[in-house]
């Protein structure tokens, strides 16, 4: 007589739990709800930033994927106020969007710049959302310091050179930019009195010059603060979201 | 009226803490915000994630089973700076599977956590976090 012995139970591990839970979006149609919200802001952001620096349109399933890998899906409560998980105590995101200073002005359409506060993308799932691509798109720009011409007066004016100026001193006296002098006016070496140079209004200014490729790895990297598996979890949840049977859901244009 | 639920939730506290075994587990947290570990031990929490680190005693002050969904709160009897949460509570969503499902919310204050237990744990407030997380199977508390 033999015994079968028993293999003993192998115990899962904490990925593999995850991804339990991410599987539970195949059936259940509440994963899904903010399909339309998320085609629809991500496309403003590619609207907005279409020309700049060689930009590539941001994939709406990517940002699904960050709301389901920072959440954990419809049954933690900040599914419902703050599905990306910005804006949290002690979170330097939102603080380093706003201020200005790392060109999050540059990445958010006009209207956002007035409504995204500390206080709505704590409270609006739709701003937080708003709030998280502004912060990944920020990440992902490659910005910096370059003449930017008044987008209110393109017109080109034109100015007499008077005794003592310099190309620095015709800028700032004018409004534009030494640089800006400079391509105007391109066979100007030494300037002479009398002499008339082009200019436009133009400030020194931060620019984006250019995008690092958004790709799982990257946003691993640029977005991600601690998560050793972050690549994988986006991947994984691009996956079940592949898997997904089609919602029928027809969003607003 | 605040009064009042405080002494309420303090007294359920105490009958919680006096007639349960303590409850102790180890969680995982995930992505940018939730990273991290939630460890119940017998005398002392843990909850470390990407923006705050706590490691305190605590008291039980509430612990609430009803149709298999289990929510215990408990309060930090010590401070520190980089702790930004006075209180934490943590629930399970009642599902079938016990390692996963698993919520924590911390409240940077008490009257944040009685405002949200008034809205149905709705966790909307700025000085609130809510992580899902799931069971460390393979580890004790440690």
């Amino acid at each position: 007589m033999t015994t079968k012995q028993k293999a003993p139970a192998k115990v899962r591990s904490s990925y593999e739990l995850w991804q339990d839970t991410i599987d539970a979006s195949l059936k259940d149609a509440r994963w899904h709800v903010y399909d339309c919200d998320l085609q629809r802001i991500v496309a403003e952001f590619n609207r907005h930033l279409s020309g700049t620096g060689g930009y590539s349109p941001l994939d709406w399933r990517i940002i699904k994927a960050i709301v389901w890998t920072e959440s954990g899906g419809p049954s933690n409560p900040a599914w419902r106020s703050n599905p990306m998980q910005i804006g949290n105590s002690g979170d330097p995101g939102l603080t380093a969007l706003l201020s200005g200073k790392e060109g999050g002005d540059l990445i958010m359409p006009g209207h956002l710049t007035r409504t995204l506060t500390t206080t709505s993308v704590r409270s609006s799932a739709q701003m937080n959302i708003f709030a998280g691509t502004a912060y990944l798109l920020m990440r992902m720009a490659r910005f910096n310091i370059g003449a930017v011409l008044d987008d209110k007066d393109s017109k080109v004016y034109e100015v007499a050179v008077k005794i003592g100026d310099s190309l620095d001193k015709i800028a700032r006296a004018n409004g534009s930019t030494v640089d800006t002098l400079k391509k105007l006016n391109p066979c100007v070496s030494i300037l002479k009195p009398g002499q008339t140079l082009k200019y436009q209004k133009a400030a020194i200014q931060k620019v984006i010059v250019g995008w690092n490729m958004v790709t799982t790895s990257t946003i691993a990297t640029r977005y991600n603060v601690g998560d050793p598996s972050y690549a994988k979890k986006i991947d994984y949840c691009l996956a079940v979201m592949r898997k997904a049977p089609a919602t029928g859901l027809e969003c607003a244009p | 009226m605040i009064g009042y639920l405080l002494t309420l939730y303090i007294a359920v506290g105490s009958l919680a803490q006096a007639g349960e075994s303590p409850f102790t587990g180890r969680f995982l947290g995930t992505g940018r915000a939730c990273y991290g570990m939630l460890a119940v031990r017998t005398q002392t929490i843990s909850w470390l994630t990407s923006f705050s680190q706590c490691q305190a005693p605590y008291n039980l002050i509430e612990r609430l089973d009803s149709n298999g969904r289990l929510r215990m709160t408990w309060r930090f009897t010590q401070s520190k700076p980089a702790c930004r949460y006075e209180i934490i509570s943590l629930a399970h969503d009642g599902g079938p599977n016990q390692d996963i499902g698993w919520i924590v919310t911390g409240y940077g204050s008490e009257q944040s956590y009685l405002n949200d237990k008034r809205a149905g744990y709705a966790a909307a407030a700025p000085d609130i976090m809510s992580c899902y997380l799931v069971r460390d199977s393979g580890k004790d508390a440690r």
